[in-house]
């Protein structure tokens, strides 16, 4: 909203940089809390527990620590296994399936939309010992284990994310116009041949928009990691809630493996930025 | 005619493509197997480095058998939940540590090995005190489900200087409950000590997994019980219990509880007493323990030299209880090498292993011979000695579990209303109707066995 | 959607009905096709565990039936009847504050994520000196991943050492006492208030790229005939602005609804009752407590709630969303 009107000149001044001041704080307000993430784990843990904050003397003993005093290693590489393959198949999945969502009327589209939305309206508790009771069974009477496996964790989690998946590819495939497809086809490409080639080099900001929100997605999953895994395929968040269990009292430790859970979500967020940003304002604004 | 076949086959060969890594995966997922026998064992946080010490511990038994002992630490905070997601699932260590509180729940799960007939090799039933043998046992089944490992039980410690300061003679200091308040009350006049802040008392709330250890001896002290003699209905609400609460509720609002020391968890408030900022502590033998450790950090220097033991307060029935302890070792059914991890468990189980691991930990050992000589040791120890002797234990039933998870969250309600943060006021009649809420959520809990 | 009639290099032949049926039902293959993988997924891990799940909730399962399992005595609608009507049932005075505090948490966040997503995508939108650094920052709480936001704030929440209150009392003096946020009513807003904090960016990211797509002369026109900031707002943005809204609200209840991570890392399995929202007490119920049929019970009236939450919304907005 410009403040176009008829108000004097002092005023419209005075409006504008009360605005822009305004702004600033609301922002700064909003990165304080990282702030405070990132220089809380460059303290000491007996000086947050004191209370005390010296920022002038910066250490990286919390960040040294942590690795040594909880197996992070294994929490961060499981994590990155398990959020990166099931990311990549919740998109693959979620790309076929937004496709002919987007661009086939069949019998059955609106009811398989409708199931999409669905899943969504699930409380996971409801299938939680289900899925869990499911995996021991497996684990019981088949050669399958995937019990406290990346394999189980990447299959739950594909099945989690590739509805929302499909509904964002669905948005993107939907403002690909068909002229392109349509041009294909009629130069002799089969339909298939129509996506992979003409459609989906157009909608990649789509797809990397819809990987990245499904990678968040399954970072920052929880309830079923604790309580699908056991110590093999075990994530990031139960590995800090282990760690709250065991070393509560150390807080920088905390931080740093804050800090360091953070940091994957938020390279591949900015890596990808303009095409997230577009993506989901694009879905957004066709509704 | 010719386009279509190549479509559907492009098709087709498109998801095979896509399936294919799909069977790679599993494969590339699978770890090796070490070819030697490893044994899992899982421990809570015995101590400042639990699993170095742990480790330290095995390594005798490393050699001597060739067996390989993977130590792991599961956190008091989330252990209750994994052994229980270990015993349902089958997917579990050989041996795990296991409160001797939470041992019938979790042989009611039905993971675990009846060790009744091995039992005799480490001496049996006449090798325990019977307190320390009971929690090997569970109401309704036949059979040993757990070996003893160490125990332990809280006493109250203290600030010599403090209480020197405040003019306080600790012989009398902590006799009755009246001296117990009148005590705290004259340390909260000394404010500080070599500069720093010191509250009086205080003891963790809602988020310590131990809640319920440290309340309950007061609960006892009054008479009261947390369930009737058949282990059937819940007693927590009776009068005497509620007197119990009350007492120790009731320091909060004499402000001579430190109301900070709430929001922390057990180890954060052991934490704040080794800091020098309470100076009376109610604790277990692992503390004193640490303070004789250079590799603890948390001990303020002044706190360190000062630490003193005494026994917990008599109460209206003219008798002191305290909460006994400790832990027990559990062999899982799924375990596949359940010789070489029932040899571990003899092993922990031996005279010598016992008495080192215990003064490692600053607990004391399990078994009777050692946990007498321990006792012996000096003037401490002779005070947890008497705490263990003088101990009561919980009900070994199965629904234990839940029960106490339900007294904690009323306990913590009622600690909450006393610090002024509950939804209602406090009052003796409000306490009492938070424990009646607690004894009908147990009551059910209770009639699930049938 | 129209069908569009493609014919992969062949001239057009006069269409029979069976013709145009083959055609269809090859095309429909195709689509069947695309959509098999997802939906095999979704009817493995979705579909038949959630029917489970809802078996579940007519069991008497806990933890001596435990090893029964699906074979569990079966007591119909017990389950239901003790959390809804039995007064005297523990369980129920749990559920029933589970229940107000999970309306409460979701009414204020989801309210106050939209009225200030607006307001600061009105702030974010003027061209102003940093504007685009401002808006990159601005996504920065999303980022943090839901456990990491909870660890972070229950470390500034700390009474005592925490960093609001001493911001609070120390350094602003804007209170006189420090307040105590993880004990007693405060909780409630110990889990407000980073729930909004991490919910903002997106919702703010949308509406801001809403307002983009308002032309400038609708607002231009508006002013030169009289209409002052506000009534701008009223008659030319919040009616442009209604289908985000209205996406932003069906969603932003979901998950509110099924918030279960901030209280639970924040403060355990067990949070102060203040703080006990539906999921939490669920998996409490379920996997503590190992009373699976009450948690599911609970599931289910959870699920049946949220089902009638969506119908009602697209009741409410069908006319305000642009259907494809």
């Amino acid at each position: 909203m410009t403040a176009i009107g008829l108000a004097p000149r002092w005023a419209r001044r005075l409006t504008y940089w009360g605005l822009n001041l305004l702004t600033y704080a609301v922002v700064a307000l909003m990165v304080a809390p990282v702030l405070w993430l990132v220089a809380s784990s460059f303290q000491s843990d007996s000086r947050l527990a004191n209370g005390t904050y010296d920022f002038l003397d910066p250490t990286f003993g919390a960040f040294r620590e942590m690795w040594s005093t909880v197996d992070f290693e294994h929490y961060f590489m499981n994590s990155i296994v398990i959020c990166s393959i099931a990311a990549l198949l919740a998109t693959a999945f979620a790309s076929s399936a937004g496709y002919a969502l987007a661009r086939f009327r069949f019998r059955g589209a609106d009811t398989f939309g409708l199931a999409v939305i669905g899943t969504q309206l699930i409380p996971g508790s409801m299938f939680l010992l289900p899925i869990f009771l499911g995996f021991v069974w497996l684990k019981q009477n088949t050669a399958f284990a995937l019990y406290d496996t990346r394999l189980g964790m990447i299959l739950v989690y594909t099945a989690f994310f590739t509805p929302v998946a499909i509904f964002l590819m669905r948005a993107f495939f939907a403002a690909i116009p068909r002229e392109l497809e349509e041009a294909a086809l009629v130069d002799g490409c089969t339909r298939f041949g129509a996506f992979v080639r003409v459609v989906l080099p157009n909608a990649a900001p789509g797809i990397v928009a819809t990987y990245v929100y499904a990678f968040l997605f399954a970072w920052d999953e929880l309830l079923f990691a604790a309580n699908l895994t056991q110590e093999r395929a075990e994530t990031i968040p139960i590995g800090i809630r282990t760690f709250i269990g065991n070393y509560q009292q150390e807080y920088a430790q905390l931080m740093a493996a804050g800090v360091i859970s953070t940091i994957p979500v938020m390279v591949a967020f900015f890596l990808t930025q303009r095409w997230l940003v577009r993506g989901l304002t694009a879905g957004a604004v066709k509704g | 005619m010719r386009s279509r076949l190549n479509g559907k086959r492009r098709l087709l060969l498109a998801f095979a493509v896509a399936i294919i890594p799909l069977t790679i995966l599993p494969a590339a997922m699978a770890r090796t197997e070490a070819p030697a026998v490893t044994l899992k064992l899982w421990i809570m946080n015995n101590g400042p480095e639990p699993v170095k010490d742990t480790e330290r511990i095995v390594a005798p038994f490393e050699r001597s058998t060739g067996i390989d002992v993977d130590v792991e630490l599961v956190g008091w905070d989330v252990q209750y939940q994994r052994i229980t997601n270990a015993a349902i699932s089958g997917e579990s260590p050989d041996v795990t540590q296991a409160g001797t509180t939470q041992v019938p729940y979790f042989a009611a799960l039905r993971g675990f090995e009846n060790l009744q007939s091995r039992v005799g090799q480490i001496g049996g039933k006449a090798a325990y005190a019977p307190g320390v043998w009971s929690t090997t046992q569970v109401v309704g089944r036949s059979g040993t489900w757990s070996v003893p490992w160490f125990t332990e039980a809280r006493t109250i410690y203290y600030r010599k200087d403090v209480l020197r300061r405040a003019g306080v003679n600790p012989k009398t200091a902590f006799k009755s409950w009246a001296a117990f308040t009148r005590t705290l009350q004259r340390i909260r006049r000394v404010k500080s000590i070599n500069g720093k802040p010191i509250a009086p008392f205080g003891q963790p709330g809602r988020v310590a997994w131990d809640l319920v250890h440290h309340i309950m001896p007061f609960v006892w002290g009054a008479g009261g019980r947390e369930l009737s003699a058949n282990n059937k209905q819940s007693t927590i609400a009776s009068p005497q219990a509620v007197t119990g609460v009350k007492y120790f509720a009731d320091l909060i609002p004499k402000g001579v509880f430190l109301k900070s020391s709430l929001e922390r968890n057990a180890p954060q408030v052991e934490e704040q007493f080794k800091g020098g900022r309470i100076a009376v502590w109610i604790g277990g033998p692992w503390v004193l323990a640490t303070a004789k450790r250079t590799d603890d950090e948390a001990w303020d220097a002044t706190a360190r030299r000062n630490v003193g033991v005494a026994q917990m307060p008599v109460g209206p029935t003219g008798k002191f209880y305290t909460f006994v302890g400790g832990s027990n070792l559990m062999l899982f059914r799924y375990s596949k090498h359940k010789n070489e991890a029932w040899q571990l468990i003899r092993y922990l189980s031996r005279n010598d292993t016992q008495l080192d691991y215990a003064r490692l930990m600053g607990m004391f050992p399990a078994r009777l011979a050692p946990q007498k000589a321990t006792g012996k040791a000096n003037a401490n120890q002779a005070a947890f000695y008497q705490a263990i002797t003088h101990g009561r234990s919980y009900a070994p039933i199965p629904q234990w579990g839940p029960v106490e998870n339900v007294y904690k969250a009323r306990f913590a309600n009622i600690l909450e209303q006393a610090a002024g943060k509950g939804s209602k006021p406090y009052t003796r009649a409000n306490v009492a109707s938070e424990l009646r809420a607690a004894a009908r959520e147990a009551n059910k809990l209770l009639a699930q066995g049938g | 959607m129209s069908e569009s009639v493609v014919t992969e290099g062949l001239p057009v032949p006069a269409s029979s009905r069976r013709t145009r049926l083959l055609r269809s039902w090859r095309r429909n293959r195709f689509a069947y096709a695309l959509i098999a993988p997802a939906v095999v997924f979704m009817v493995l891990v979705h579909l038949i565990p959630t029917a489970a799940g809802i078996y579940v909730a007519f069991l008497d399962l806990n933890l001596f039936t435990f090893a029964l399992l699906f074979h569990a005595p079966r007591v119909g609608l017990q389950n239901f009847q003790d959390l809804l009507f039995d007064a005297e049932n523990p369980i129920r005075s749990g559920f029933t504050g589970a229940v107000e505090n999970t309306i409460f948490y979701t009414v204020v966040t989801v309210g106050v994520t939209l009225v200030l997503g607006i307001a600061i995508a009105q702030l974010l939108n003027r061209n102003f000196p940093g504007q685009r650094l401002a808006r990159t920052l601005m996504l920065a709480p999303w980022v943090v991943p839901s456990f990491v936001v909870a660890v972070l704030w229950q470390f500034m929440w700390q009474s005592d050492s925490g960093i609001i209150n001493k911001v609070l009392v120390d350094y602003t003096h804007i209170l006189d006492d420090k307040p105590v946020w993880l004990l007693g009513e405060n909780t409630m807003w110990a889990i407000i208030i980073p729930t909004i904090w991490r919910g903002l960016p997106f919702v703010v990211l949308i509406f801001l790229a809403g307002l983009q797509t308002i032309p400038k002369e609708l607002y231009e026109a508006a002013a030169i005939d009289g209409a002052g900031a506000w009534r701008r707002f009223r008659h030319i943005t919040l009616p442009l602005m209604k289908p985000l809204i209205a996406i932003q609200l069906l969603f932003g209840v979901i998950w509110s609804v099924y918030q279960f991570a901030v209280p639970y890392v924040m403060f355990g399995v067990n949070p102060p009752p203040d703080a006990d929202l539906l999921m939490t007490l669920i998996v409490r119920q379920s996997f503590t407590n190992q009373l699976f049929g009450y948690g599911a019970a609970i599931s289910v009236m959870l699920m049946l709630v949220m089902f009638a939450w969506v119908v009602v919304w697209y009741r409410i907005f069908r006319r305000d969303l642009v259907t494809a």
